[in-house]
């Protein structure tokens, strides 16, 4: 089934990309496809001046890519035992470096080190997921609604390490579904809706756009 | 009489072994693809021929220490068999329904199973112990040496593998890969990887457990996989089919079952039941485990939840 429509996509580097739109407009498949779990039917993906359309997953996560799935997806192992997942050798530094880089941006994970992943609380283990990427050493970090369900003291915490990771040259495509703290961290935003790109443009422009305004609408009806 | 219960602890123990060197590779194979490997008994098999060939073609046989270096040796060879089973019949069925490659793994079994034949023979054959000579008493039970010995080389093995598996960074990715091969991939875990190293040691494990079990008995042929490894398939559903302990578990409660079951039936039922019945007792576990408790002693439950989460891939 064809999911997306003509999308052209463009990040450039320690830049935050926010994606919007309601629900089902496309956001999930379209951060799938950049890391491979889905095949674009056409089209091209380019990474760091090179063609990655068709490598799998792990090729991708391997070169520099770090994804956040959607509803996070820690491992039932403990919290050390996702990071050793998410380890890719090679990439300039040591698995205690990027553990340490780690534990210093969230404390919380170094003081439950062994205990389980699944048993943290919903905010801790968006920072296991989040932990997790970052042990690849990313150039680019994917982050599948990492607020869902999170109270707002947390998703404040949260965010604030993500436009931290980007002032030290992540860049980072971000998936969201809370229109506020979008603008609120976004360098640049697209709006998609039902598999298109509807608007797009640098987040000032795009806040007093109507045309934001007529996609969220439906979403601000349901009480989101 | 307490040394008649100790007999019989000591046999449940050896045959336990046997079981769970077994069900470790069946319980390993489900736990990362959700698929029963029906070619696994016919890996035990091969095993144990491979042990023998080797013996004849080393020129050693009945010496502990030649039987360690044809264990490693078929261990390798047949760990290697496993994965190419996986690669020729499992991988592209990969993502279809399940039937299809548990129908797969059914072909394979035949397949393995008459190429042992064809290059064996049917007749069964004798086979070298590898495994010391000797007795021992203790409490007035006899205990052999090959009985130790047996016990022995599969609590190492099965040491072995419980410190790769959670001591390990390549255990963990396993573990990851089981849990959710999807997820794991997006971390940068080549699932394939997983998966072969996981057809390495199961087989690998089953045909030093064909080794040991030829050796203890004297004789290998080309049909004993069928029961041993329907009774294996049984320890690994009783302790809960993906868990590594519960594996470990099963083997050894369906050995103490199946060995007191034996030895009590004759006298509790005045000699109408025999010993000839063993068998009865296995399945019979395997068909109240599945009525009662399909999940098995160890194995987590399976809820609409983890249907989902654990992912069919």
């Amino acid at each position: 089934m064809k999911v997306l429509h003509g999308i052209s996509l463009e990040v450039l580097k320690g830049e935050v990309v926010c994606i919007i739109g309601p629900n089902g407009a496309g956001k999930t498949t379209l951060l799938r496809t950049i890391s491979g779990l889905n095949r674009p039917s056409a089209g091209t993906i380019r990474f760091r001046d090179e063609d990655v359309t068709g490598r799998k997953p792990f090729q991708m996560a391997r070169s520099g890519l770090g994804h956040c799935p959607e509803g996070r997806r820690v491992f039932q192992l403990s919290v050390e035992e996702n990071l050793i997942t998410g380890y890719v050798p090679g990439r300039g530094k040591s698995f205690a470096e990027l553990r340490d880089h780690v534990y210093a941006l969230f404390p919380i994970l170094g003081e439950r080190r062994h205990q389980s992943a699944g048993r943290l609380s919903g905010g801790q283990q968006q920072m296991v997921a989040i932990g997790r990427a970052l042990m690849g050493n990313p150039e680019l970090l994917l982050l599948d609604e990492p607020s869902l369900g999170l109270a707002p003291l947390i998703i404040h915490q949260i965010f604030e390490i993500v436009l931290k990771l980007a002032e030290s040259g992540v860049s980072i495509i971000l998936v969201e579904q809370n229109i506020d703290l979008s603008f609120e961290v976004a360098d640049y935003v697209y709006a998609l809706e039902h598999g298109s790109l509807q608007c797009s443009g640098p987040a000032e422009k795009m806040k007093a756009d109507p045309r934001i305004k007529h996609i969220y609408l439906p979403e601000l009806e349901a009480g989101h | 009489m307490g040394s008649v219960i100790l007999q019989q602890t000591i046999n449940a123990l050896t045959v336990g072994s046997i079981y769970a060197l077994i069900a470790l590779g069946y319980t390993m194979v489900y736990g990362v693809l959700r698929l029963i490997n029906f070619a696994h008994s016919e890996l035990f098999t091969a095993g144990a021929f491979i042990g023998l060939g080797l013996a004849g073609a080393l020129g050693v046989s009945g010496h502990p220490f030649a039987g360690v270096l044809v264990g490693v040796i078929t261990f390798v060879i047949v760990g290697l068999i496993g994965v190419s089973v996986e690669i020729v019949a499992y991988r592209p069925l990969r993502g279809t329904s399940r039937l299809a490659p548990m129908l797969s793994a059914l072909g394979m079994a035949v397949v393995i199973q008459n190429a042992v034949m064809l290059i064996a023979g049917r007749r069964p054959l004798i086979y070298p112990s590898f495994l010391p000579n000797g007795v021992v008493e203790i409490f007035g039970a006899i205990v052999t040496y090959k009985q130790i010995t047996i016990f022995a080389v599969a609590v190492i093995l099965m040491v072995g593998l419980e410190l790769f598996v959670n001591r390990t960074n390549l255990g963990v990715r396993i573990r990851a890969v089981a849990e959710n091969a999807e997820t794991a991939s997006l971390v940068g875990i080549n699932p394939n990887t997983a998966i072969s190293l996981i057809f390495f040691i199961g087989p690998g494990l089953g045909a030093v457990a064909g080794i040991l079990y030829s050796s203890f008995y004297g004789v290998a042929s080309f049909t004993m996989g069928f029961v041993i490894g329907m009774k294996a398939f049984t320890a690994a559903i009783l302790g809960g089919i993906g868990s590594i302990p519960g594996a470990v578990l099963g083997g050894f409660l369906l050995g103490a079952i199946e060995t007191f079951a034996t030895a009590w039936m004759p006298v509790l039922t005045g000699g109408l039941i025999g010993t000839e019945y063993r068998d009865i007792f296995a399945f019979s576990v395997l068909v109240l485990i599945l009525l009662f408790r399909p999940a098995g002693l160890l194995g987590e439950h399976v809820s609409e939840e983890t249907m989902v989460y654990k992912s069919d891939f």
